[in-house]
């Protein structure tokens, strides 16, 4: 049982992944893509840890998927903020910052 | 405060509890903290008021996983819509938080919702850009803003 509701999870954060790849492909301009590259980063990432922590042996099993999960989601958005930055300083057509999808 | 979290961090990293590794890791963690307030302006009394702010905290991280898994949604059924249907916008605003922890931890999560991420934070003025204009409106007034205001008292 408890198997199945962890690959239950797991590929629920397969799919986040998926759909974050999709996303990345059909979205163009490199700022809207961020969002779609946000999604395997958030949920995707949080399920599948949610689906190892059901695995896991014991306390500190969990605690240190626990641990990972945290430390992505603190360090993640720096990464995002500076793509998202750079591509504003270095990018003057306004136009295409605005209408490109 | 920090003690304790040090010492959760080191026992959880060990992956077991003796009496050695905890008798280390209380020595090393004061050791630690001893040095921070001494040499970087950590205060132990300052930091026994956070041990009362915990359920806040706590409170302020399921929200954020909440509203991911809403933000989440809201991309997906944007990206698998058939014609793209979005309106990217940027969007300026001003907050006025005093601490300026309190100012990352929104320009932070904000990023983490998927849909809308910070470009840049200088003072008080964030600048956002969404994925839809639906997301940017009403950022302002949004569940973070109110908890990190009763969390910066």
């Amino acid at each position: 049982m408890r198997m199945w509701i962890a690959g239950l999870f797991l590929c629920g954060g397969m799919l986040f992944f998926i759909f974050s790849l999709i996303g990345f492909y059909r979205l163009n301009y490199v700022m809207n893509r961020i969002h779609a590259a946000a999604l395997a980063d958030t949920l995707g990432l949080g399920l599948v840890m949610v689906g190892l922590m059901i695995l896991g042996k014991d306390v500190f099993h969990i605690a240190k998927h626990l641990l990972v999960l945290f430390f992505f989601w603190a360090s993640a958005p720096i990464a995002t903020h500076l793509i998202g930055k750079v591509e504003m300083l270095t990018n003057a057509d306004y136009y295409e910052r605005v209408h490109e999808k | 405060m920090y003690v304790l979290i040090w010492l959760l961090f080191w026992i959880v990293c060990n992956g077991r509890i003796t009496e050695e590794i905890l008798l280390l890791g209380i020595v090393i963690c004061s050791g630690f903290y001893c040095f921070l307030c001494r040499y970087m302006g950590y205060d132990w009394k300052k930091d026994g008021k956070l041990l009362q702010k915990v359920p806040l905290f706590l409170k302020y991280g399921i929200t954020l996983v909440w509203e991911m898994i809403i933000a989440n949604l809201a991309v997906v059924r944007i990206i698998l819509s058939p014609d793209l249907e979005t309106e990217p916008t940027f969007r300026t605003f001003q907050m006025d938080f005093k601490t300026e922890t309190a100012r990352v931890a929104l320009a932070n999560s904000i990023t983490l919702t998927p849909g809308t991420y910070t470009v840049s934070l200088e003072e008080n003025v964030y600048t956002i850009h969404a994925l839809d204009r639906s997301f940017a409106e009403g950022i302002e007034e949004s569940v973070f803003v109110k908890q990190l205001k009763k969390l910066e008292e």
